[in-house]
């Protein structure tokens, strides 16, 4: 056996050099969101969120390296009759929007997740696996660079739950932002 | 599936070319056993020892040793796995979030032979590729493996074999990490080395 000792060293030596590869890992970052509410298509309120103010991302910022999974929690509930699409979008600078149109025309803008079906008079908490399918490739990718800081993006951004179309009326209480990212340690 | 018999048929080939030079033992065994992510969405604020550890599941698979050439066993291997779902609490609501379905195959190179007589120690180091699936989630990539085996053979051309590796996937410059346990039951098809 002592003849395989330099394979085992050999396999041993590359194993350490692979660096983060090995000691990495997914850490799970949960954000709580304020209730919020979208009236109508002009009475929508933002919520701005400063990645630095949460504990565990500040530990890990730096040794970020990707989103592995992503998730809007909460509960959903739609004041009016119809049925609602809800979207979720993001400027990645912070905002103040009340109106969905002058929002979307944001040049920083992106759709982030949705939509999610909620019936008419009706209270839905979504599912976190159904949630972690509506993330949009452009909404991942810039809340990834929000996530990474440096010239990306600073951490702070705002996210408005809208209606896909027409008017609605909907709030969201109990709600989160959830992000597994990738770490190297 | 496909690439797992490409594999096997090529490990084949080299044993018949190989068999040449000496006696050549192929074997063919099943699997099964624990497989536990390690260091997988986790939360670094409430962090103990045990958070390292997910929650515990299934692997299963089959492999074909091919022992060839002298130092080394080649060993194909095709594996399943299945992770339990985690249930975590947040903003006060319980969410359910679904856990892996992974398919691997690949290559082991083993030091020794896991079928040979009598109680052994072989320690081995694999390359293959590995998909793991889950509702929004797929990562399809490298996968490397390590670890140890025990063997012992309890009646001629069978062995029974006690592994614990541990395997990762590597995923850009990061990587899912799983610590597995399993037990095999391997039977000799050739009377060569490895049929002991």
């Amino acid at each position: 056996m002592r003849r395989y000792a330099w394979v085992i060293a050999a396999l041993g030596l590359g194993l350490m050099s692979a660096g983060c590869i090995l000691t990495s890992g997914q850490v799970q970052i949960d954000f709580d969101l304020p209730n919020f509410s979208a009236t109508s298509p002009t009475g929508i309120v933002g919520t701005t969120i400063d990645l630095n103010t949460e504990k565990e991302y500040k530990d890990n910022k730096d040794k970020l390296k990707d989103l592995s999974d992503l998730a809007v929690l909460g509960k959903f509930t739609n004041n009016s009759a119809t049925p609602v699409d809800v979207e979720v979008w993001m400027t990645t600078t912070t905002s103040t929007y009340t109106d969905a149109t002058l929002m979307k025309a944001d040049p920083t803008a992106v759709k982030l997740w949705g939509p999610f079906q909620v019936a008419g008079s009706a209270t839905k908490t979504i599912d976190w696996n159904a949630s972690a399918q509506l993330f949009t490739v452009a909404g991942k990718a810039a809340l990834l660079n929000e996530a990474k800081g440096g010239s990306l993006g600073d951490g702070k951004f705002t996210l408005y739950a809208v209606g896909a179309a027409g008017t609605y009326n909907f709030s969201v209480a109990n709600g989160a932002l959830v992000l597994v990212i990738d770490v190297g340690i | 599936m496909k690439r797992f018999l490409a594999l096997a048929l090529l490990a084949s080939a080299m044993a018949s070319g190989a068999a040449q030079a000496g006696p050549v033992g192929v074997s063919i065994g099943v699997f099964g056993g624990l497989s536990v992510p390690v260091l997988q969405d986790v939360s670094t604020s409430s962090f103990s020892p045990s958070d390292a550890f997910g929650p515990t599941g299934s692997q299963i698979g089959v492999r074909v040793p091919v022992h060839a050439i002298p130092v080394f066993t080649l060993e194909p291997y095709y594996a399943k796995s299945n992770y339990k779902d985690r249930t975590d609490t947040i903003g006060g609501i319980s969410y359910t979030r679904a856990g892996f379905d992974g398919k691997s195959y690949g290559l082991n190179a083993i030091l020794g032979s896991p079928d040979g007589s009598g109680f052994h120690f072989f320690p081995y180091f694999g390359l293959g590729k590995t998909k793991l699936t889950r509702t929004g989630e797929e990562i399809n990539k490298t996968g490397y493996n390590f670890g140890l085996g025990i063997g012992m053979s309890p009646a001629q051309k069978i062995s029974v074999q006690v592994r614990g590796e541990f395997a990762m996937v590597a995923t850009g410059d990061t990587s899912r990490k799983f610590t597995n346990a399993t037990v095999g039951l391997t039977y000799s098809l050739t009377s060569g080395k490895g049929a002991k």
